[in-house]
């Protein structure tokens, strides 16, 4: 005890304090709740307090993107993701720096990379701000390097990633290259978007999927095609239907919800030293959303919207592949961390040990980090209108088809060959509904 | 057991110094004689591009034929380049660096693209108000164009691990606006190779 030397009390101090205060996560409630009463502003002045987080920089400017771009802001939004995409190909290097602190700490201490699926969406929402700009050609540049990106991680992807396509990024692609005219790059993405789906799962297939690739293969007269698309989907519109020639285009997104949270579990694992130790393993948490369906109201029309992306599945999937590798880490830390304590407390007494133990206790947390301001899927409906005025709205409904909300769209002036898209947030409140107690 | 902590200290510190050592090269590889330029397309693809299709331009026999044939400088107006790349590039700056290659060649007349000619009309409609009758430009004494240069930047990226190539090809066609004909094509190709650190 006499001999405790100060500079045990000060590595146990650093260690500490290395490990800072709450989880990722666990400071994300206020930007929620404000997104849920519709005040994305509100909530991009709460993520603009954190721009000064050095390893948690790409989360930061993903979410501030994000914000931007919901609060109407598309060219602020993306010069942000411009810088993000910078910031990612530079972290895509490994830092032995941080790998060092990973395997001395926690994992928060490395800086964030964004994970595949993420990166990926960097580039959709990205280009849906060039089309909400207008700028058709700009958003083709996202999905050139969005395509760049897929090429990249499939060719990375010999050793345990899943994620290889992205359904939503193909369909996104080939209806910005169907609006320069470019047919067969057109035909090329949606037939790879299908392709992703069916993979998936069949029934998942988006209804408007199944014209938009019919309509591309008719035009460049791929008559094979056409007959096994018409058995296989078992449609078979007429080339009139299928003829864009008199019409224009609604294409309504609902981002519903925000994806999955990281929470931190405890898990107590059996190491080689024959002793458990205990271990922070992050587990996702779906967010509870009360929508069932989604229905675009325009005109006389009612339409199904279809989901077209899933953030929860795909965040779900990244986590898992990263499993092996994280638990490896994990354990190996948890290891260091008994070693250390057990030198201390044989060196300077019961008291240094119980030190150093608690300090490794405090920081051992989960790495709850991922991209909080993505929705938890897409919703999508496409549909060709003669020209016309049509008003429009949004109605989403509960289960029992019990109505939840209707969210107005601006009246659409339909011109023929015009493209008219239109995109709409829905959060649902984290705070219990309000029940009125019958009188 | 401290001994030993110091010297993971040591190897920390090690570490740090290796960490140091994060770069990105580029090097280039030739398809003409291309000077070297950073890894995106930058101002100095945009000058280099726009001077050497310009020179181009100027040295190929349509010029002269013109030149004979009406006995004076042709005007030309540059349209839109199109931006088909993976790149996000200002498709301005390098229409600016064009039209300044074009006119300080002299051997053209240049004129104002349709937004800076409406800008023009207004303020000539202005002077008609406000102006003294002498200082006035009238309506109707406009140039028009026998020309027009139009263009697209097209690019093909490939990578594998660590090592990126960059390809960009620009095309440029000048179009006679009397009847169609495409007077000449150009077309420039810069080819990078980029090399990233594995650490940072």
């Amino acid at each position: 005890m006499q001999n405790f030397p100060m500079k045990n009390i000060c590595l146990c101090l650093l260690l500490v304090g290395f490990s800072g205060c709450a989880s990722y996560s666990n400071s994300f409630q206020r930007v929620e709740f404000l997104l849920s009463q519709q005040q994305p502003e509100e909530a991009l002045v709460e993520v603009e307090k954190r721009a000064n987080s050095s390893s948690d920089k790409l989360l930061y400017l993903m979410d501030k993107a994000m914000l931007q771009r919901m609060s109407g802001q598309y060219e602020a939004s993306n010069t942000t993701f411009e810088a993000a995409k910078k910031l990612g190909d530079k972290l895509t290097a490994t830092s032995i720096l941080e790998q060092a602190g990973a395997i001395t700490l926690n994992d928060s201490i490395m800086s964030y990379e964004g994970e595949d699926f993420e990166r990926v969406a960097v580039h959709m929402y990205s280009a849906l701000n060039y089309i909400a700009l207008n700028q058709w050609d700009e958003a083709r540049v996202e999905a050139l390097q969005a395509d760049f990106l897929l090429q990249k991680l499939r060719e990375d992807a010999d050793k345990d990633t899943v994620f290889a396509e992205d359904a939503f990024a193909r369909y996104l692609m080939g209806m910005i290259y169907e609006h320069g005219q470019e047919w067969s790059d057109a035909m090329i993405s949606y037939r790879k978007a299908l392709l992703s789906y069916q993979t998936r799962n069949k029934s998942e297939v988006p209804t408007f999927l199944k014209y938009d690739v019919l309509r591309m293969a008719t035009r460049l007269g791929l008559i094979d095609e056409v007959s096994r698309y018409k058995q296989e989907f078992g449609i078979s519109p007429s080339t009139s239907d299928l003829s864009m020639r008199d019409k224009g285009e609604v294409i309504v997104l609902l981002h519903h919800s925000l994806s999955p949270i990281k929470r931190d579990e405890n898990v107590f694992v059996l190491g080689d030293d024959g002793i458990e130790h205990r271990i922070a393993f992050p587990v996702f948490e779906s967010r509870s959303s009360p929508m069932a369906y989604a229905q675009l109201v325009i005109g006389d029309e009612r339409i199904n919207l279809d989901k077209v992306n899933d953030f929860d599945v795909a965040a779900r999937e990244s986590l898992e592949t990263h499993k092996p590798a994280m638990m490896a880490r994990l354990l190996a830390r948890a290891i260091v961390k008994h070693n250390m304590a057990e030198a201390m407390r044989k060196e300077s007494g019961e008291l240094a040990g119980f030190m150093m133990n608690m300090a490794a206790m405090a920081t051992e947390t989960a790495d709850t980090r991922s991209w909080l301001t993505l929705p938890k899927d897409i919703y999508l409906a496409r549909v060709a209108l003669p020209e016309g005025k049509y008003p429009a709205s949004l109605q989403l409904f509960g289960a029992n088809e019990m109505p939840l909300a209707i969210l107005p769209l601006p009246e659409v002036e339909v011109v023929r060959g015009g493209k008219y898209v239109f995109e709409k947030i829905w959060v649902k409140s984290p705070l219990p509904a309000v029940v009125t107690k019958p009188q | 057991m401290l001994n030993k902590m110091m010297q993971i200290v040591m190897v920390g510190l090690l570490m740090v110094g290796l960490s140091a050592c994060k770069s990105t090269t580029v090097s280039r590889v030739d398809t003409d004689t291309v000077q070297d330029l950073s890894g995106n397309w930058n101002d100095t693809d945009s000058r280099l591009v726009s001077s050497r299709m310009v020179a181009d331009l100027m040295t190929q026999s349509w010029l002269g034929k013109y030149q004979v044939a009406n006995g004076k400088n042709p005007v030309v107006i540059v349209g839109e380049v199109r931006n088909l790349s993976h790149e996000h590039i200002n498709t301005r700056t390098f229409i600016s660096d064009l039209e300044m290659a074009l006119i300080n060649s002299g051997e053209v007349e240049f004129v104002a693209s349709s937004q800076e000619r409406q800008d023009i009309r207004d303020e000539r409609a202005d002077q008609m108000d406000n102006a003294t009758l002498a200082t006035q430009n009238l309506a109707g004494k406009e140039l028009g164009a026998d020309y027009m240069l139009k263009g697209q930047i097209n690019s093909i990226f490939d990578a594998a691990k660590d090592t990126q190539v960059k390809y960009y090809q620009v095309d440029l066609t000048l179009i006679s606006l009397a009847d169609n004909r495409k007077v000449w094509i150009g077309q420039k190709k810069i080819k990078k190779v980029l090399e990233s650190g594995m650490f940072r």
